[in-house]
């Protein structure tokens, strides 16, 4: 939009119009409307202010460089979330690692491959109703595909699979658009010199693509992390014992603690847990979430000022 | 140019890879309601399930030992009566929010409102359901001077705030898809910015904001973990905001633990698990309708 | 008159189903199904009119734990160890401990543990009720575990 429709200046006003009380009357609306539509726009702003704030505040007594790396003890009653927190970076890890190369090749297909047919839109039809499936039928997904019928059991694996399959709808959403925002103009020369399409794709298309793609699969980062549901059954128990500090203590086959699961556990199955403990899990679940979001954020503003074209 | 044999043939190899790829999503989509199904098909046609009783009855007793009863009329009730709160608060907001953003702010302010507004959407459900079961609680029995925090209200506000940034994102892209030409026309005709938005704007953005409510009913409907510590967890059906209800989706992740795998209360809710499936598919369905009638009429 | 109750999932809601209520009754509907026995002592710590079952280990001092007599008419006892190891404390159930066949090697030496002064005092420490040495007072316990 024009800045100069945009931003009336006053003079401008006063050279259209001569106030009448009509104009007055709309004028004082106008205000009135923009007072109530900025309030609303303002309620979204302030529970995420308050929550972050409330949940940080009770958490103070048990937020510490310890709380990370230690394993609960006393039934969950004190010590860290380590083996919580372990379990969720391997869950992202691997979960991501099986989606996205799947997701950027859907994406590749349908931006360079598919012609403007009925087929096509229920490819995309099948992406956006992917997208809308219920976390809770994801997991029954998983547990009667996973578990079940392939015999995986409930593992790290099946959860992993289960959370993949979750986040694959917006990661080919993102790598549509990161594809779809390389100009024509680059496909172009590249046919222009002989190259076969797949060529185009591998060696001008993705290269420059990178980056939003990188984007979308940064934002599911925190999607997976946050999610409960699917990995309840599929994979994520109660409580396991691994050692503070060890990084390999997970196999493929192996159940595992989750964040997400063990803030669940700890604020409605543990009894006379101190007051701080789940406010810290909580905190260390939604200061993750947030980080990672923030870097995403960051580095799209940062790729938005580097962009050549 | 001659290309090398090999050349061409990974080509086309990398090709059916990348269909293949591409057509995953319908895969995946016709594969969850395939397992879904199939989990629960068994019960669904034998005799002990009736799909009448299903429907209609609040009594919903799947591990009687005596008179076992499947009447999911109640676990319906409880999701529709938590959505129905939600989209009551999060509609009117969402979309306010999201004009307030299009038309009314400066781009500092868009710019930080729609950080705000993605970090809002990244907290995850258990956070929320967190947030019900502690903060929510305790003000609703201050403000209300209720009994008991877990409610359909304490859960409705917080899918409100779950589905708000969905609304209010695809809210901004349905306005801003309308032509600036209509807001210079109105502007030139003396309107001031809340006429045009309310006159012009809204009636010409109806549809993709419509689309817009319609994604945040499809959230709303299938959350699970905040309804699950928030509400209450009770079968009943709701006389008001402040009674505690339970929904489909808290049903099937209270009680799949502990049902063993093939039982009838497995399949039970497998078949719960279907109907959440069919609810979001048509929701989905009727949002990607509506958007593509405007893109057939424009 | 607000009704606390577990969800289906729960051994505790069982027990009490079938102890309380009677073989083949069920829960009247309505009744707020929480998740842990904690939060049942939580919610009805916080409520007033409130009433739950939950397990005698998880009671705060803010509960009332109230005293149960077999037969209407009859003394009414407190649930704590004591009446609980005599019988005298009508809903007591005990908790079994699997194994697949005969234990063996470090399966026994668990169980060994478990049944050892340092176990019970481990169980006693977090609120629950020791076994009880003595053949005749688990006979007592036995009979009261089950209904009458």
């Amino acid at each position: 939009m024009s800045a100069a429709i945009q931003n009336p200046t006053p003079t401008a006003i006063a050279a259209r119009f001569t106030k009448t009380d009509f104009t007055r009357k709309n004028e004082r609306r106008e205000r009135a409307a923009r007072l109530v539509f900025a309030t609303m726009a303002l309620l979204m702003i302030l529970p995420l202010a308050l929550i972050v704030g409330y949940l940080f505040i009770h958490a103070l007594p048990v937020l510490s460089f310890d709380f990370l790396f230690k394993v609960p003890v006393r039934e969950m009653r004190a010590g860290g979330v380590w083996p919580a927190l372990l379990g969720t970076i391997y869950l992202v890890l691997i979960s991501l690692a099986a989606a996205t190369p799947v997701g950027v090749l859907a994406a590749v297909y349908l931006n360079e491959y598919a012609r403007e047919n009925w087929f096509t839109r229920v490819v995309n039809l099948a992406v956006v109703n992917l997208a809308g499936v219920p976390s809770i039928v994801h997991a029954l997904f998983g547990l009667g595909a996973f578990v079940v019928f392939a015999g995986i059991g409930r593992s790290i694996l099946a959860a992993s699979l289960t959370l993949a399959i979750m986040t694959l709808p917006v990661i080919i959403a993102s790598a549509k658009e990161a594809l779809a925002a390389v100009p024509r103009s680059f496909r172009e020369a590249c046919w222009n010199v002989g190259a076969t399409r797949w060529q185009t794709i591998r060696h001008v298309v993705l290269p420059n693509s990178v980056s939003g793609i990188l984007n979308g699969v940064i934002l599911q980062v925190s999607r997976t992390a946050g999610e409960t549901a699917p990995v309840m059954f599929t994979g994520a128990v109660f409580y396991k014992a691994i050692k503070e500090g060890d990084v390999f203590a997970y196999g493929l086959f192996d159940q595992c603690m989750a964040l997400s699961m063990h803030l669940f556990t700890v604020s409605t199955q543990v009894a006379d847990v101190p007051e701080a403990l789940p406010y810290g899990t909580a905190v260390v679940l939604l200061g993750t979430v947030l980080a990672v979001n923030a870097l995403a954020i960051a580095f799209r503003v940062y790729l938005r000022s580097r962009k050549k074209w | 140019m001659r290309r090398r044999r090999w050349e061409l043939i990974s080509e086309s190899l990398v090709e059916w890879l990348i269909r293949l790829c591409g057509v995953s999503a319908i895969v995946f989509v016709f594969g969850i309601f395939y397992f879904v199904f199939r989990e629960g098909a068994g019960l669904l046609w034998s005799g002990r399930f009736s799909v009448v009783q299903f429907l209609t009855s609040i009594e919903w007793y799947p591990t009687s030992q005596s008179h076992v009863r499947y009447g999911a009329l109640a676990l319906i009730a409880g999701s529709f009566s938590v959505t129905l709160l939600a989209m009551a608060i999060a509609v009117p907001f969402g979309v306010g929010a999201a004009i307030y953003v299009s038309e009314f702010s400066g781009p500092r302010a868009k710019e930080t409102l729609k950080v705000v507004i993605e970090l809002l959407a990244a907290i995850p459900s258990v956070v929320w359901g967190f947030i019900g079961l502690t903060v929510m609680n305790s003000l609703i029995i201050k403000l209300f001077n209720a009994p008991i925090g877990l409610n359909a209200l304490n859960g409705g506000v917080i899918l409100a705030l779950m589905s708000a940034p969905i609304i209010v994102s695809i809210g901004e892209g349905a306005l801003k898809a309308v032509p600036d030409s209509y807001r210079e026309a109105a502007l030139a005709l003396g309107a001031t910015r809340w006429q045009m938005v309310r006159r012009v704007l809204l009636p010409a953005a109806r549809n993709g904001l419509l689309a817009a409510a319609l994604l945040g009913v499809g959230r709303a409907v299938g959350e699970t973990m905040a309804v699950l510590m928030a509400t209450g967890h009770s079968i009943r059906i709701p006389t008001g905001p402040l009674d505690p209800v339970r929904t489909l989706t808290a049903t099937i992740a209270a009680e799949l633990g502990e049902a063993p795998v093939g039982s009838d209360h497995y399949q039970v809710l497998f078949i719960i698990g279907i109907l959440l499936f069919l609810i979001a598919f048509v929701v989905n369905l009727s949002a990607d309708l509506i958007v593509r009638g405007i893109r057939g009429k424009a | 008159m607000i009704l606390v109750s577990r969800q289906s999932n729960s051994g505790t809601y069982h027990y009490f189903r079938e102890a309380i209520l009677g073989k083949g009754v069920d829960f009247k509907l309505g009744t707020l199904d929480l998740h842990g026995s904690k939060e049942v002592v939580e919610l009805v710590s916080r409520t007033p009119c409130a009433i739950g079952y939950s397990g005698m280990g998880y009671a705060t001092p803010n509960v009332k734990m109230l005293g149960v007599a077999r037969k209407p008419g009859e003394n009414a006892f407190s649930p704590n160890v004591e009446n609980t190891q005599t019988g005298k404390y009508p809903i007591a159930r005990p908790l079994y401990m699997y194994t697949r066949g005969e234990p063996k090697d470090s399966v026994k030496k668990y169980l060994r543990w478990v049944q050892s002064e340092a176990g019970q005092a481990i169980v006693r420490a977090t609120g629950y009720v020791p076994i009880v040495r003595e053949t005749g007072l688990r006979a007592a316990v036995e009979q009261g575990a089950n209904r009458p």
